[in-house]
């Protein structure tokens, strides 16, 4: 198979390569060497598993992921739909200094809604940033349209927010989780785009329209943001 | 004339008093170590009794290794927090008292920041990314925008705590150190028993895997459920490490805190590092260990970068996050 | 004859597809099934020739692990292409039917398709159609797929091998 790298974190090894016919994504979680055998294999198997478990889970909740093509137990590695044409949200952000407020609340509205949907499956993403989110285009254009997509026309035609990159996500059921997951976010925006700091409100205005019991998740974020994510560091 | 600091640190089991010139120099770094009798830890009160019987000969005895006396010091710093109320509040009170008889400045320093700032001292790492391991902390911390961040750190025990009371636990001596003792018996560990592996994201937890190994601890021996603590709670620190580096793109690891003198982990580290092309400062008593000198070299670079306090101000507290500091020395 | 790599496997493996339309002996087929080495697919579940695909990738990377599900790898690509752990059920919607009038077959050997073409009394059609003849509510019904998660993709491709993928997929203790 030919594998092309495009990224290397902590987690893993990203390539393109061509699956099933398709353009695909491998995700390759290499074993690491300082820990045990038996605790590497254990883990790399069971966040694997947790990580494909809850793509489909998701999906089925209808946040757009990637739709998952094989789940490779002996290599642990997850093929997945190679999400194109798109952007990421941050190089979006980053390549069109001026977006209309449409566009913006368009967004924040998916985003809100999609986070909502994870959190009433219990699925937090752990790693909500603008990197970990991707813009595709509607799936009512025509092909010809799509196969010549520059970054300008994100601004003009009808975007889908999908959400990637579910190596840290895990399940859990309490509010304060879930304000953690949303402070990442709204931390990742004011660092990563300061101007762009007043869309978190209308984020967690859309959270809040599709979140079953927001408001006990919506005050634990304040909290959270009083003491800055983290709790106080003790001796 | 020389500029002359001298730093008391007393936030946890050790006091120790040091004393450092304008280059960072180390010109004396005594300190004593309470040990709490086997099968308890270290309590607030007996701490504190102890460091109280021993702060003033150290103060005598580091003033004359380094050839000076207290009208030779340029300024006072002290360990402001975070730590044990009580064992703090006796260095904040000598550190007030001498900058008040010999009218020297005084500072309140943060622990935490104490150990890096000596770590990047020693070990001229630029821009580390910093595994802070110690009774009452674990964190992941790096650098950015003129503060220490915590990219990750327990929801609830810190390492060094879950090793304490796990030595307690299957009555393991706290003789020189619990987590000393355990290192030990790990190496003749073989089996590696299952242990709760609790990551959050960039987080980890300790709790879950401490009660666990209590309910099975006595279906194992010691070495197996020594050799598997250390494995499953350093994995869980290692892996939070890597994701930081990834993160920050740093390729340097600082190890500070009293964890960090424990060879297998600095083993794993370096094991990881190896797969990155990146580098491992650890194991220089100098700052993984609770010292004076920590403390007297970084309160002088906040007192350089124009740092002052009043003596009002001049408390101690239990809770002091190292994000809170503002870098000013470091742009 | 259609054929696809399959690239996961090193060398890699060939897929041969052929689609009949207009059947007139399933019947006869059904009965001498252990005479042919191949999968006869219903096409009826079948959203595209990718889930084909998928389930040979996945009954082969089974085999070679010692993992089949089934008596034969080809019983095991029926297996895979559906969302149950049902080895019946799986055959039930996706095995063949006496009563079927069209009919998916997949081998990895390209001469077993030729022996099948004069087995089978039946038109031999464009592969590429199976898509428009899914039937869509049935699959729906099939995979439980709710209607929210249908505004994702323009057809269910995705969702469907989304649901395959982790079909049977557990921690090994």
């Amino acid at each position: 198979m030919d594998l092309t790298l495009i990224s290397q974190g902590a987690e893993g090894k990203i390539y393109t390569c061509t699956f099933l016919g398709k353009k695909s994504i491998k995700k390759e979680r290499i074993s690491r060497s300082y820990r045990q055998k038996s605790l590497d294999t254990k883990l790399r198997e069971r966040r694997l598993i947790q990580e494909s478990r809850n793509l489909v889970k998701i999906r089925k909740e209808g946040v757009p992921v990637p739709g998952l093509y094989f789940v490779d137990t002996i290599t642990c590695s997850l093929y997945m739909e190679f999400i194109t044409p798109s952007i990421s949200l941050k190089n979006f952000f980053i390549q069109n200094p001026s977006i209309p407020q449409s566009l913006l609340s368009d967004f924040a509205n998916q985003i809100g809604k999609s986070v909502a949907l994870m959190h009433n499956v219990q699925c937090i993403h752990g790693d909500l940033t603008t990197s970990n989110m991707l813009l595709k285009p509607q799936v009512s254009l025509a092909t010809e349209i799509l196969n010549d997509f520059s970054p300008a026309d994100y601004l003009v035609n009808p975007c889908m927010v999908y959400f990637i990159d579910f190596g840290l996500s895990y399940g859990s059921s309490t509010p304060e989780d879930m304000a953690v997951d949303l402070h990442v976010l709204e931390k990742a925006i004011s660092s990563a785009h300061p101007q762009l700091e007043k869309i978190f409100i209308e984020i967690l205005a859309a959270y809040k329209i599709h979140k079953r019991k927001a408001d006990s998740v919506l005050t634990k974020l304040e909290q959270v943001r009083m003491r800055g994510r983290k709790r106080l560091a003790f001796g | 004339m020389v500029f002359l600091a001298l730093g008391i640190e007393g936030s946890a089991n050790k006091i120790g008093v040091g004393i450092v010139n304008g280059d960072g120099e180390i010109l004396a770094n005594p300190r004593r170590t309470h040990i709490a009798p086997p099968g308890s830890g270290f309590l607030p009160k007996e701490t504190a009794d102890h460091h109280r019987a021993h702060i003033l000969d150290l103060i005598s005895e580091a003033l004359s290794q380094a050839q000076v006396t207290l009208s030779n010091i340029s300024l006072i710093c002290y360990t402001k927090g975070p730590g044990m109320a009580l064992p703090l509040s006796v260095g904040a009170l000598v550190a007030r008292t001498l900058s008040q008889l010999y009218n020297i400045p005084i500072i309140g320093v943060n622990h935490c920041v104490g150990h890096i700032e000596m770590g990047r001292l020693v070990t001229k790492a630029e821009n580390p990314t910093i595994l802070y391991v110690s009774g009452g902390n674990s964190q992941v911390i790096a650098y950015n925008e003129s503060r220490y961040r915590i990219f990750g750190e327990t929801l609830d025990i810190a390492v060094g705590n879950c090793l304490d009371r796990f030595a307690r636990i299957i009555n393991i001596s706290n003789d020189p150190a619990p987590g000393y003792n355990i290192e030990q018996l790990a190496k003749q560990g073989k089996n590696l028993i299952e242990l709760p592996y609790v990551v959050k994201g960039m987080d980890v937890s300790f709790s879950g895997m401490l009660t666990f190994i209590e309910s099975i601890a006595k279906n194992h021996s010691q070495e197996d459920l020594c050799f598997s603590l250390q494995e499953t709670a350093f994995a869980m620190l290692v892996e939070t490490a890597e994701r930081a580096m990834a993160h920050c793109n740093s390729n340097e690891v600082l190890i500070v805190g009293g964890v960090g003198c424990n060879l297998r982990l600095q083993e794993m580290v370096k094991d990881m590092l190896k797969d990155r092309n990146g580098k491992l400062h650890a194991m220089d008593d100098r700052y993984c260990i609770d010292n004076g000198a920590m403390i007297a070299y970084t309160g002088m670079l906040q007192y350089q970068h124009g740092d002052r306090m009043e003596l009002i101000d001049c408390t101690f507290t239990q809770r002091f996050r190292t994000d809170e500091v503002l870098v000013t020395w470091r742009s | 004859m259609a054929h696809y790599t399959l690239e996961l496997f090193s060398p890699s493996y060939t897929v041969y597809l052929l689609y009949f339309t207009q059947v007139k002996n399933a019947k006869q087929i059904k009965e001498n099934l252990e005479k042919f080495d191949c999968a006869f697919i219903n096409p009826r579940l079948v959203v595209s020739v990718q889930q084909i695909l998928f389930a040979c990738n996945r009954a082969l990377f089974e085999k070679f692990n010692n993992a089949s599900k089934t008596q034969s790898l080809y019983s095991d690509v029926i297996y895979y292409m559906s969302p149950s752990s049902n080895i019946s059920e799986a055959m039930n919607h996706y095995g063949l039917q006496e009563s079927t009038e069209e009919v998916i077959v997949a081998s990895f050997n390209p001469e077993t398709l030729e022996t099948v073409k004069t087995a089978i009394d039946g038109v031999v059609s464009n592969i590429l159609q199976i898509a428009q003849k899914a039937q869509a509510k049935k699959m729906q019904e099939v995979f439980k797929l709710k209607d929210c998660e249908l505004w994702i993709d323009r057809n269910l491709v995705n969702s469907v091998l989304s649901v395959l993928s982790i079909k049977d997929i557990e921690e090994n203790d």
